[in-house]
């Protein structure tokens, strides 16, 4: 084939892709969707291996592979032009029951010459909490509807005895089936223009430039892979539930041009829903991987034949059913991200060459916070605190994190407008900024995460309810690199502040933590309320550091703490940085001082062994 | 010859041995073929409070400095819950004796 044509049918992919999440961003009404960009869309080819990988979560690339194949298996015999599927069970190859799949074939002159399939977290699926993170879940059996596989279009009529059934056992059916259609207008788009391109440059063409791309993707990660240095690389994520802790352990082993991701250092299947599923932390470490070493590789099945993952049955990364799943996205998964981001980090660190596209942490720690009640307007509203994709990211060799920057498993992540939150919910903020000293300290500072605080208004029952399920107040889970600290841990806090506790002062003007009258409590996990003149706060995690924080250029730790974003007490205690006093201006002598009996300090202490 | 281990780490030859070093002072922290972090010194701060208020952790959890014996710069981190044993990264490093 000339290289024309074959640029043309690869860039024609990567369209048709864009195309179809633009559809999905505009038919879907979940802020989700369209203000956070919880979705995926993706192009496989006919036995249900990655064609192309799109944009969104990227743990959903392979996953919703593994969904086509499923599909096949199946359906083997009864698939047909117009058909579309709906696959939503974790044991089979969905991340949780939210996260609903919509598989469509692609068909061509009666054959089937592909597949297109997306994603979004549906508006509710039924679970015992609104939302779908179910944090008193305590197996897949009450985490709502799931299907290991349902004909949800019969050669394109709608099945509306299936969907009915689906809408039947969720709350707010008219948003979810608004969510369905949307995956529906996505696929359609999807399905529509690759046929085009099958109809412009004829089936065996398109075909040969795909196998062609894949072939490609295979060569490149292995010859990357090869530039790479040899050897063996260690993390570990710590997730603590109700006080009770649960690790993820990693060792990833490179040789030659091959990858091995062995968890077999994790913890067994926890009794809450953090876990996940084999084929979810399987996609969990392609979500690093993609953009850390295939950024300029196209995401297809090539990229994942070099790849092997090692994770022993009835462990919190390869659970067993019923074990509760519900919050793996933000649970298991995540942490295998972050863990998969160190030691890929660590690998790429190891290489003159690749040192400078090592990263530590973003934003680890999702906290996932849905919100639930009647809102002013009367009807039922139930969405994710969208802050939640808002992220931090972490710092490289060469540059700090961005501050609020987002997370690597999706490159577009973003958050809503606080007016936007305002307008979905009773509610009102108090403030949303940057959080000081969250970002992990290092020679780079990792970007920071940010604090909000809210109060309900207007609200016709007093206030709303809300699902936390938050681990990582317990541990920092953004790690640092070569010598950086992680980043700040998340918090919740139920402000309570009736007459009692808070007398007669206003919550509703506060604009610090510190201004927010009445007693704080920690929440992590489960239901709660925020009523009358409670309020609730949270702050998240920044972004892991990169280095010795000794040698972080002392300008940039003065500009930090002008800024807000350094504590004075950091700036001094953990950078080594003195400022005069009354000018606030930084003292070069007394700096090069403070840090020499820094690391004087450090020489005292004991050897590790 | 030198081969990169990490950015504070490399391995050389130093009186015909191989030697995983300090990047900034050459200071030799062991053979290449055992884990350098015994040879480190090691600071564990607790977590909380380890970069400001905002480090909430909890008491067992730590933060692990391993630091140059010699020139005091921290070669490495990670957090730990107590009694964890450390995290140990290996790099091929048989080019440096077979050159
Ligand atoms: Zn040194």
């Amino acid at each position: 084939m000339d290289p024309i044509t074959f640029s043309i049918i690869r860039h024609r992919l990567y369209r048709i892709v864009d195309e179809a999440v633009i559809t999905l961003k505009n038919v879907s009404g979940s802020a989700t969707t369209n203000e956070g960009h919880d979705l995926m869309v993706s192009l496989y080819r006919a036995n249900g291996s990655l064609l192309m990988g799109g944009v969104g979560f990227l743990h959903h690339l392979t996953s919703a592979a593994e969904a086509c194949k499923a599909i096949i298996r199946r359906f083997k015999g009864d698939i047909h032009e117009g058909d579309m599927f709906l696959l939503n069970d974790p044991y089979t190859a969905a991340l949780h029951t939210s996260d609903i799949y919509l598989i469509s074939p692609i068909h061509y002159d009666d054959q089937l010459v592909g597949w297109s399939a997306c994603f979004v977290h549906v508006y509710d699926i039924g679970a015992m909490s609104p939302g779908g993170f179910s944090p008193q879940s305590q197996d897949i059996y009450t985490e709502g509807f799931s299907s290991p596989g349902i004909k949800i279009i019969d050669r394109g009529e709608l099945r509306n005895d299936v969907l009915d059934t689906l809408l039947n056992m969720v709350r707010n059916p008219e948003m979810v089936s608004l969510d369905i259609r949307s995956l529906i207008a996505c696929n359609n788009v999807a399905r529509d223009r690759f046929r085009v391109l099958i109809r412009k440059y004829g089936e065996e063409i398109v075909d040969g430039a795909c196998m062609t791309l894949i072939d490609q993707s295979e060569q490149l990660l292995r010859d990357r892979l090869r530039e790479l240095p040899n050897g063996k690389w260690q993390s570990r994520q710590y997730m603590d539930v109700n006080a009770e802790v649960h690790r993820v352990g990693l060792t990833m082993t490179k040789e030659d041009d091959h990858l091995v991701f062995d968890f077999s250092d994790s913890s067994p299947e926890s009794p809450y829903s953090i876990n996940c599923a084999y084929w979810a932390s399987w996609g969990g470490l392609f979500a690093p991987l993609f953009p850390l070493l295939c950024y300029d590789i196209t995401w297809n099945e090539g990229v994942i034949r070099p790849i092997e993952m090692i994770a022993p049955e009835g462990t919190i990364v390869n659970c067993r059913r019923p074990a509760p799943v519900s919050v793996a996205t933000v649970g298991a998964i995540q942490s295998v991200n972050n863990a998969a981001c160190t030691t890929i980090g660590k690998m790429l660190a190891a290489s003159e060459k690749y040192k400078g596209e090592a990263t530590a942490v973003w934003h680890a720690n999702h906290f996932a916070i849905f919100l639930f009640g009647q809102n002013q307007r009367g009807g039922q509203s139930i969405g994710i605190l969208t802050e939640t994709f808002a992220g931090a990211g972490g710092a490289r060799s060469f540059a700090d994190g961005v501050d609020v920057g987002g997370e690597v498993p999706n490159p577009i992540s973003r958050m809503a407008n606080v007016e936007s939150m305002e307008a979905a919910f009773p509610l009102r903020y108090l403030f949303r900024r940057r959080m000081k000293d969250s970002g992990g300290a290092g020679e780079y500072r990792g970007g920071v995460g940010a604090e909000l605080a809210f109060v309900p208004h207007d609200a016709p029952d007093g206030g709303l309810h809300y699902v936390v399920s938050g681990k990582g107040t317990q541990f920092p889970m953004s790690e640092g690199l070569n010598g950086g600290y992680p980043g700040a841990p998340n918090s919740y806090l139920w402000v309570h502040s009736n007459e009692e506790t808070a007398g007669d002062a206003p919550l509703s003007f506060a604009q610090s933590l510190e201004s927010m009258p009445g007693e704080k409590e920690s929440v992590t996990w489960g239901v709660y309320p925020i009523m009358g003149r409670d309020g609730l706060y949270v702050q998240w995690n920044g972004g892991g550091g990169y280095g010795d924080p000794l040698e972080r250029d002392p300008a940039a730790v003065v500009a930090d703490f002008e800024e807000g974003v350094v504590s004075e007490w950091t700036l001094r205690n953990v950078y080594g940085v003195v400022i005069d006093g009354d000018a606030g201006e930084l003292d070069g002598p007394g700096t090069e001082a403070a840090r020499k009996a820094a690391r004087g300090t450090r020489l005292q202490r004991e050897a590790a062994e | 010859m030198s081969i990169r281990i990490s950015a504070t780490l490399e391995a050389r030859m130093v009186d015909g041995e191989g030697r995983i070093v300090c990047v900034s002072c050459s200071h030799p922290l062991g053979p290449t073929d055992q884990p350098w972090k015994p040879a480190a010194t090691l600071n564990e701060l607790p977590m909380k409070g380890a970069g400001g208020e905002v480090y909430t952790a909890g008491d067992d959890v730590l933060l692990r400095q391993f630091n140059c014996p010699s020139c005091g710069k921290v070669l490495d981190t990670e957090t730990a819950l107590r009694g964890d044993p450390f995290l140990i990264d290996e790099v091929d490093v048989s080019a440096l004796s077979d050159s």
